[in-house]
């Protein structure tokens, strides 16, 4: 990704990465490839050379084609690498190896050494980098802050333009939006790639351009000027220096470079410039004759048709362009025939003229665009004459990916555009898309194939999703495409999403509804429920997971809070489950049901602390012969009871409820596995409060922290004992 | 990013992040778990906790799902795995359950993604045994009953030789990461266009949806897969196929997420002594019978499917690298299956990506060499 710029690369690389070309390593030739080549769209290309998937994928065996690149790919530096330059073999006689982990979600993994022996034989002594992690990114998959931005503007226009635009419905030249918002894409590219001064993202940005100009120029001009607008920004010639140091000499006309300049300048249709020169170069006056060529070029070059008109008028003027050529060839200075007749070559489109200054082959089409006739049918022909005398330098990606555009091989611009970066590659996909230009490369051969937009547009969402910022920028891209792996691919994301606010929960679960994904909403509200019990908002935690209905998951939590506070004394909730336990009638009728035992406690503890111990009694009896109450709880509720078995406080339980409980325990003290069970936890308990520096004072445990749990038990069955002769005596 | 003094005392064994990516935890020959956590917006990690979990080196870690809460599992030299939960977001850790039914260290451990309830836990040894957990109540975390083990060799027979004690990474498991959908068993091999199909589109994935659990395990170099099945009424891990081709030791395998892949077939990539990186694609074969039932007006019905028409997986090399020309160590996926790391003894991190047609090729390679920018490939 080209937003990775600088900072995803070791300071030793030193600045913004190098063109493509640079590119070294040979990878991704798979050894037991199969071949099976599917022809998918033919090009317009004279010499019938056709785009294959095999060609998108980048294995093409012909060299001819756009070398592939993914036969060869970057190599970075870990920064901080821990093997020193030239010292790979001593490392390895180390017995080390480098091991590597993606994250979840994220595209920046961890690297690390480890030893190929474990223990002993080796002996060989650790060094401190073999205790460093090193994090490692995915190549091209980081998003910086300014790329981000890109990103997210990119994705805005491409939300303008779907709902600007109706897909599939058949394009009225004069009501075509696609233009506008290509033009508008190309601003918002233009001005991310002045920002991130990424030599790839600019790549991408004169692929884009040149395919804008080619297919989505503003309708106002010819196809052949949108061409050679591009050819001008992207390559500008001649240059300002050079027109300088001409025309700024007294006398131009005497300088041996100034009919270079002049037709360089027709070369590139700039007109007027080319007709300002011819006036004030300063040329001497040597005939009539002379003087009148001078002005019919001028005049020629002044009155080039240009936009709507420029089909209509074109032949004319050309024809005006072959007359002032004939007239040329009889004027009497060499020096400014030689001159004119060149001129007058190029303006007439002849072919050998223009492929002898140009120099290169995108200038020789355009200008054979331009000048020998602007239909677009005759652009295909232009440009395998030009590149015959050009070349395509296919080490640079650009280059290559105007040269698939202009050969009008969308599909291989495409992928191209995709090695540069694939949000632009995406996003110009789309243009093509709605403007039906890739409909002949979807066929039967591509049925098991995600459209070639689509596939795109899944590779820039799973970028997106794997930066922090845009996972719901890639999931809005992700619906948006046919078939079910866009809605796959949001499936396996979503739960990865970190849930840093309940904004975020929020958004989660409305997409989730959206998507019909209950399994995965369900996991992000366990999930958050989780994270909240961590955060100590139990309330919030139980709201939740009533919420999805996970009643065994409430009474889980209900019985670790009654375990805390058993071994830990009585902490104070948080609000909502303060309110929950204070109005039971606020409560769900979930979560009413299965707090009901904490619930229980907690109503047991108030009243103790109000002195109300008649009350607190009942509460904490009731819970004590709870039918299904955890065994382990057991005796430390009936150590909670002491307290309450206090003959110099008036009796706070009935004789029935002591019965009641009598039989408890002695049930319990029958089964070894529950009494084993509650004994340990009881002791547990005591221990805790030996241990603890801030335990309450009204703690019951703080008499008897030094009694060990049999003695406690033996000590409340005597209680219990003492009660019930009490009651006896009392006669109630 | 720099690099980042773990504080280990000794070679760090194994990394395992959490759910979210924002825990990432170290293990080493100190006996010590390191936990650091991502600082958010600067992507850097930081120290969080440290805490002896074993009493001999430490192998392999791995993250349970969130909704279980914070919970790690390690194994070690020392025969064990561990439970150790956190309720405090990864400031201390508390060991809440011992395995100690291997007969020889455990290399490596890993968590569930899905699993049809409870929370389970596969892990394997030196002992050649895979042995799956299982808490079978997610509210008690400390009980967990061996609920499968096995000789990782499709035939059930230990015909894969003893491994040498020293020597790690002679073994591997890993859990199939993917909510399995199975949509495209309606289709593929038919040539029936999904936009056809009279279904709203969230449905094509609902009515489909199956959980199937399954997982790879290596021991030496049998590459063996697990998957759960209805047997004579029981359901049952049963080895179903063999990744073949190995020619030396399989140090890591790796079970992509099918969503890359809209769950058309399962990948999983291997890291092999013999210096190859080896992509298996599995396609189930159940899907041309599931696509004439489709046709002929079948509903879907995708508890049948799990347990009646398991007609296993057609096994595939996709594709294989040499690229490292050495040992290779590691492999991992991205979340989405489209991303395949490979580590090894080159010192490189090469990463490969899936193209348009599903093959993979070349992303780039990060080298822990210096100076290896622009270098030529050995």
């Amino acid at each position: 990704m080209s937003g990775a710029g600088p900072t995803s690369f070791s300071p030793s690389f030193g600045g913004p990465r190098p063109i493509f070309s640079k590119v070294k390593e040979p990878m991704g030739t798979p050894a037991k490839a199969s071949r099976s080549t599917t022809l998918l769209f033919t090009s317009p290309l004279a010499t019938g050379r056709t785009t294959t998937v095999d060609n998108i994928r980048g294995t093409s065996e012909d060299e001819e084609e756009v070398k592939d690149d993914d036969d060869t790919v970057f190599t970075y530096t870990l920064q901080d690498a821990p093997i020193a330059a030239g010292r790979l073999r001593d490392w390895q006689d180390r017995k080390r190896t480098l091991k590597f982990r993606l994250p979840p979600l994220y595209n920046n993994g961890i690297a690390w050494i480890d030893g190929k022996k474990l223990d002993g034989g080796d002996q060989v002594p650790i060094v401190p980098e073999e205790m460093k992690i090193f994090p490692t990114e995915i190549p091209d998959s980081a998003f910086s802050d300014e790329y981000t931005k890109f990103v997210i503007d990119s994705h805005e226009l491409y939300r303008a333009l779907s709902d600007a635009d109706q897909i599939g419905e058949p394009m009225d030249p004069s009501e075509n939006i696609l233009p506008k918002y290509a033009t508008t894409f190309l601003q918002i590219l233009d001005a991310a790639r002045r920002r991130i001064f990424d030599e790839r993202l600019s790549e991408a940005y004169v692929v884009c351009h040149c395919l804008f100009a080619s297919y989505f120029a503003d309708p106002g001009i010819t196809r052949a000027e949108a061409i050679m607008d591009w050819l001008n920004q992207y390559d500008p010639r001649p240059t300002t220096e050079e027109t300088r140091d001409i025309m700024t000499t007294p006398v131009p006309y005497d300088e041996p470079g100034f009919w270079e300049l002049v037709q360089k300048l027709a070369l590139r249709g700039l007109f007027f410039q080319c007709s300002n020169c011819l006036k004030e170069a300063g040329i001497p006056y040597i005939d009539p004759e002379s003087n009148r060529a001078l002005q019919t070029a001028t005049s020629i070059l002044e009155t080039a048709p240009k936009g709507a008109k420029a089909f209509e008028g074109h032949r004319q003027w050309r024809a005006r362009a072959i007359a002032f050529g004939e007239k040329c060839a009889k004027l009497s200075d060499v020096k400014l025939r030689r001159g004119l007749i060149a001129l007058a070559n190029i303006l007439r489109g002849d072919s050998d003229t223009i492929l002898a200054l140009s120099e290169s082959w995108q200038e020789a089409t355009a200008s054979l665009f331009l000048f020998h006739d602007p239909a677009p049918s005759r652009l295909s022909e232009y440009y395998q004459m030009a590149v015959a005398e050009f070349p395509v330098d296919l080490t640079v990606i650009s280059e290559a990916g105007c040269a698939a555009v202009i050969a009008g091989d969308i599909p291989k611009a495409l992928s191209v555009a995709e090695r540069l970066d694939v949000c632009v590659a995406a996003h110009i996909a789309d243009f093509c898309d709605r403007q039906r230009m890739l409909d002949e490369f979807y066929n039967v051969d591509t049925l098991e194939l995600p459209p070639f937009r689509d596939w795109l547009f899944m590779a820039h969402a799973i970028n997106c999703c794997a930066n922090p910022g845009t996972w719901l920028v890639g999931a809005a891209y992700l619906k948006d495409t046919e078939g079910i792996e866009g809605l796959s691919i949001i499936r396996e994301s979503i739960t990865h999403v970190y849930l840093d606010t309940e904004a975020t929960l929020t958004e989660l679960l409305d997409l989730c509804k959206e998507l019909q994904f209950d399994s995965e909403a369900r996991q992000i509200v366990m999930a958050w429920s989780k994270l909240q019990l961590s955060r100590n908002q139990v309330g919030s935690a139980i709201e939740w997971l009533d919420y999805i209905g996970n009643s065994l998951e409430i009474r889980a939590i209900t019985w670790q809070l009654l375990e805390s506070h058993l071994l830990k004394g009585l902490t104070l909730p948080d609000a909502i489950l303060q309110r929950y336990l204070l109005s039971p009638h606020l409560c769900p009728a979930m979560i009413r049901e299965f707090i009901a035992p904490y619930a229980t406690y907690f109503a047991f503890k108030i009243h103790l602390n109000e002195g109300d111990i008649v009350e607190a009694a009942q509460y904490l009896a009731s819970l004590i012969q709870f039918a299904f109450l955890p065994d382990r709880f057991f005796g430390a509720l009936l150590g909670e009871l002491l307290p309450l078995l206090d003959r110099s406080q008036p009796r706070a339980l009935p004789t029935s409820e002591l019965i009641a409980i009598m039989n408890s325990l002695y049930q319990w003290e029958k089964d070894s596995r529950k009494y084993t069970e509650g004994i340990q936890f009881l002791a547990k308990s005591l221990s805790v409060t030996r241990e603890a520096a801030d335990m309450a004072e009204d703690d019951w445990r703080v008499e008897y922290a030094n009694v060990s749990a049999k003695e406690v038990i033996k000590l409340v069955r005597s209680k219990l004992v003492t009660e019930v002769s009490r009651a006896y005596l009392e006669g109630v | 990013m720099n690099a980042i003094a773990t504080g280990h005392e000794d070679l760090i064994h194994d990394i395992a992040y959490d759910h979210y990516g924002r825990l990432l935890a170290t293990c080493s020959s100190d006996q010590f778990i390191k936990l650091f956590t991502r600082v958010v917006p600067s992507a850097e990690w930081t120290l969080l906790s440290s805490f002896k979990a074993h009493d001999a080196n430490i192998f392999s870690l791995s993250f349970a799902p969130p909704q279980y809460g914070l919970l790690l599992a390690s194994c070690s030299e020392d025969q064990t795995v561990r439970v150790h939960s956190s309720i405090d977001n990864g400031q201390t850790f508390t060991k809440i359950a011992t395995l100690s039914d291997s007969g020889g260290p455990v290399h490596q451990v890993a968590f569930a993604k899905f699993s049809g309830h409870g929370l389970k836990l596969a892990c394997i040894g030196a002992d050649g045994v895979v042995r799956v957990y299982h808490a079978a109540d997610p509210a008690d975390l400390r009980q967990w009953h061996l609920a499968f083990e096995k000789v990782v060799d499709k035939d059930g027979l230990l015909s894969t030789g003893v491994a040498a004690r020293d020597l790690q990474g002679d073994f591997a498991v890993d859990w199939c990461p993917s909510g399995t959908v199975r949509a495209s068993w309606f289709t593929d091999g038919l040539g029936i266009d999904m936009d056809d199909v009279e279904l709203p589109r969230v449905d094509r994935l609902s009515i489909t949806e199956l959980a199937v659990e399954q997982f790879v395990a290596s021991s030496m170099s049998k590459v063996v897969v697990f998957r759960k099945r209805l047997n004579g009424g029981i359901y049952e891990y049963e080895p179903t196929e063999e990744l073949p081709g190995h020619t030396d030791i399989v140090r890591d395998i790796a079970w992509a997420s099918n969503a890359g892949v809209g769950g058309r077939y399962e990948l999983i990539a291997t890291a092999c002594k013999d210096g190859w990186v080896r992509i298996f694609k599995l396609t189930s074969r159940r899907m041309g019978v599931r696509a004439t039932e489709f046709r002929n007006g079948a509903s879907g019905n995708s508890e049948k499917l799990a347990d009646e028409d398991d007609l296993g997986y057609e096994v595939e090399l996709l594709d294989q690298f040499d690229h490292h020309k050495s040992e290779v160590w590691k492999v991992s996926w991205n979340f989405s299956g489209t991303v395949l790391s490979s580590s090894g003894d080159d010192g490189r991190v090469r990463f490969w990506r899936a193209a348009y047609t599903g093959k993979f090729v070349g992303l780039g390679v990060a080298s822990a060499e210096q100076g290896s920018n622009d270098e030529m490939d050995e």
